[in-house]
């Protein structure tokens, strides 16, 4: 291993990486650090110094849990605003800004919020305003005392809510649907708590809007799937065949006459032998194009399809896991750069197969070889000069590239490959080191956040069990 | 050979802001700031140009804007170039297109270029005025919405293609040097390298004060002057369901509510 310059020595030192930090006064690079360094004022202090930078982050997904509840002790409406709009946000900042009694806008927010704790949950539930109480209707953490009280209120928009909110219990479907519309027993027939007579009913019923939201029920009996997949209506035949619960048996002898289904049916990664022949030799080209793609297609229908004339089938055959080598090394070559592509994203490329790919100039086989990680580490350090950005960036995202072609791209022109690079877990700290002094406040943010992890890895202590948001 | 390039740093809101207290424009904090997107194309024209031309033709950058506004001349700068101007004097603070088309006719007048370019509009006001105001001003040939350029060192004329309504395009021969406002997509703008960004921080950018250019304080003064800038109410959507019956019992009870 080369020895390390001396001027980048605090790159192994917590204080030394604080002190770094706080001296190059960029806010982005201390909430990065922040991520892993928990218990530094300083770099709390630099990350939330100005309003621009504390509306920034309340309402960014990569803020910590500890810096949104300090902004929560913030006053200012705009930023308690950003939080409750931050689906990140923990439960005790939603609670904290609405012991605020904030307006209702806010109130809203935080009754839609899949965070929001129960009690705050329970106190919206008896807001003033209706948009809050049904906001509180469809969140999946309402308690159930809340969700009866708000059943009893007879609000149409507040029924459909409940009838889509997974908690809702089968005694509270069961009142829902004497008391709701078409809409609202649709949803109840597809919940996975519904009442079993009132399944009956619904797939059995004269409305398809009912009959396919039921088909879709995860929790459907096999007698009425079944009988769901005979549906005259398509649609309703569509939702029962997408049910994870159909068994590949039930369709040995499944033909229909509708080609949406039978997309549909060539979309399921089981399906028995006799339907993929069917299948296979379809008419329609998406029909062919999803079975392409299947597993358990015969090797004769799979060298078949490699020879169809639509480019978009040929590249379901280059993507599917059990095409034989010889195909693969043929498909190398195709005439469409998208077949081709599609070869060179396998990671069991033969061969042969990647020395034809080598030579090609086509901007998607290239970017689909820079990402590859049988590609040759030589080839690599080409593809990370390569004038066209998506090809770069392929390498940025190729989990084995090794250090010295990561390096070439630290100094990309195009900032989003910069960023995809700060992103890597395997970044060395002295390239995090390099760009932490980048133009682009995430790739700061990403290359602090990596030298502070890798200061927390060494530490014994809290921080090095903590995982990032 | 020269091309002045007018470039301008736009403002892009956040989704929830607050307005100033004079009720005239947003609260500072609410805005994130960038090089005009207009002006990035406008950028990489002169680029090309220079670059077909050969070492001695110079692009320069020209901004009016205070300190802030630097940035949007580092990074045409970075991308390659030559130089940059800056003008500012606390008098442009509630400058209007024509003011700022004065300001920049004046430069013009002190760099004698062979060609200007702007941006067709800028991103956050969308006047479209500032480059046609100025051609005005100098009294030169000018272009707007320019989609493709034929223009080299030298050239009395250029030949460019521009965007008309209906999806039409014409050809145009104009007399040069002349201020041509270019569309966006008429060539793909590069990135600044790394090393592009760093060599931006040595390069000279001049300012200018309203003295410099034989102007005052009542020669720029706006000739128009936001009143008031709000956020309109919307109108409500209400989706209405039930059975035929419901929803025309509902339709009549809106019709109602409506009317008064």
């Amino acid at each position: 291993m080369a020895a390390r310059d001396r001027s980048t020595l605090w790159l192994d030192d917590r204080g030394g990486l604080i002190t770094r930090l706080t001296g190059m006064g960029d806010p982005y690079a201390a909430l990065g650090a922040c991520v892993w360094i928990s218990d530094s004022s300083e770099l709390d202090d630099l990350a939330l110094g100005a309003r621009r930078q504390r509306l920034t982050f309340a309402a960014a997904r990569y803020t910590p849990a500890r810096l949104l509840d300090r902004l929560s002790q913030d006053a200012d409406a705009a930023i308690a605003m950003r939080l409750a709009r931050n689906p990140v946000s923990p439960a005790p900042v939603l609670a904290r800004i609405l012991r605020g009694d904030p307006p209702l806008r806010l109130r809203r927010h935080i009754a839609a919020h899949k965070r929001a704790d129960r009690a705050v949950l329970t106190a919206l539930a008896a807001d003033e305003d209706i948009a809050v109480r049904r906001g509180v209707a469809g969140n999946a953490m309402t308690p159930l005392p809340a969700m009866v009280v708000l059943a009893a209120e007879g609000d149409p928009q507040i029924m459909r809510n409940m009838a889509a909110a997974p908690q809702t219990t089968g005694d509270i479907l069961t009142r829902l649907w004497t008391l709701g519309d078409e809409w609202v027993r649709a949803d109840i027939a597809a919940h996975p708590n519904c009442p079993a007579y009132i399944l009956a009913k619904a797939g059995q019923g004269a409305d398809p809007l009912i009959r396919r939201k039921c088909a879709a029920n995860p929790a459907l009996p096999e007698a009425m799937l079944l009988d769901l997949l005979a549906d005259p209506d398509e649609l309703v035949r569509g939702a029962a065949v997408r049910n994870p619960l159909v068994s590949d048996a039930w369709l040995d002898d499944a033909e229909d006459g509708s080609v949406r289904v039978r997309r549909l049916f060539a979309r399921r990664t089981r399906l028995p032998g006799p339907l993929i022949e069917r299948l296979a030799g379809d008419a329609d080209t998406w029909v062919r194009r999803w079975i392409a793609r299947n597993p358990d297609l015969p090797f004769a229908r799979i060298a078949q399809l490699g020879h169809d004339e639509e480019p978009a089938i040929r590249r379901g055959v280059a993507r599917n896991p059990c095409c034989p080598p010889d195909l693969l090394i043929a498909l190398a070559g195709d005439a469409d750069p998208w077949v081709r592509a599609g070869v060179a994203l396998r990671d069991d490329l033969p061969d042969a197969a990647l020395t034809v790919l080598l030579d090609d100039t086509d901007r998607d086989v290239l970017g689909a070889l820079g990402r590859n990680p049988r590609s040759p580490a030589a080839w690599l350090a080409e593809l990370a000069r390569h004038p066209d950005k998506d090809v770069r960036r392929a390498v940025a995202l190729n989990p084995v590239a090794p250090a010295h072609v990561l390096a070439l791209l630290a100094d990309d022109p195009y900032p989003l490959n910069r960023a995809m690079l700060g992103r890597r877990h395997d970044l060395t700290p002295d390239l995090a080191g390099r760009m932490l002094t980048d133009p682009e406040p995430q790739v700061r943010f990403a290359a602090a956040a990596r030298l502070a992890r890798a200061i927390a890895e060494t530490e014994p202590g809290t921080n090095q069990r903590r995982t990032p948001p | 050979m020269k091309i002045l390039v007018m470039v301008k740093q736009v403002a892009f809101l956040d989704d929830e802001f607050e307005m100033r207290d004079n009720d005239r424009d947003v609260e500072e904090d609410f805005f994130e700031k960038d090089l005009n997107e207009f002006d990035h194309f406008s950028v990489e024209e002169a680029l090309l140009i220079k670059e077909a031309a050969g070492d001695d033709a110079e692009v320069v950058a020209v901004t009016v804007g205070d300190d802030d506004a630097d940035d949007v001349l580092r990074t045409a700068l970075a991308k390659g170039a030559d130089r940059g101007i800056r003008v500012w004097d606390d008098a442009l603070e509630d400058a209007d297109g024509i003011s700022i088309a004065k300001v920049l006719a004046k430069v013009v007048e002190r760099e004698q270029p062979d060609m200007v370019f702007t941006g067709a509009q800028s991103a956050d006001f969308g006047s479209a005025v500032t480059g046609m105001a100025l051609a005005g001003i100098l009294g030169w040939p000018h272009a707007a919405v320019i989609c493709h350029l034929e223009y080299g060192r030298g050239a009395k004329t250029a030949t460019l293609r521009r965007e008309l309504e209906g999806g039409l395009e014409e050809i145009m021969t104009i007399r040069c040097p002349a201020v041509l406002s270019i569309q966006l997509g008429i060539n793909e703008p590069r990135y600044a390298s790394l090393r592009g960004i760093k060599q931006a921080k040595q390069k000279h950018v001049d300012e200018l004060s309203l003295d410099d250019l034989d102007l005052d304080a009542g020669a720029v003064a706006p000739a128009s002057r936001v009143r008031r800038m709000y956020t309109p109410e919307k109108g409500q959507a209400e989706l209405i369901t039930g059975s035929p019956a419901e929803q025309a019992a509902r339709l009549a009870e809106i019709i109602k509510e409506l009317r008064g």
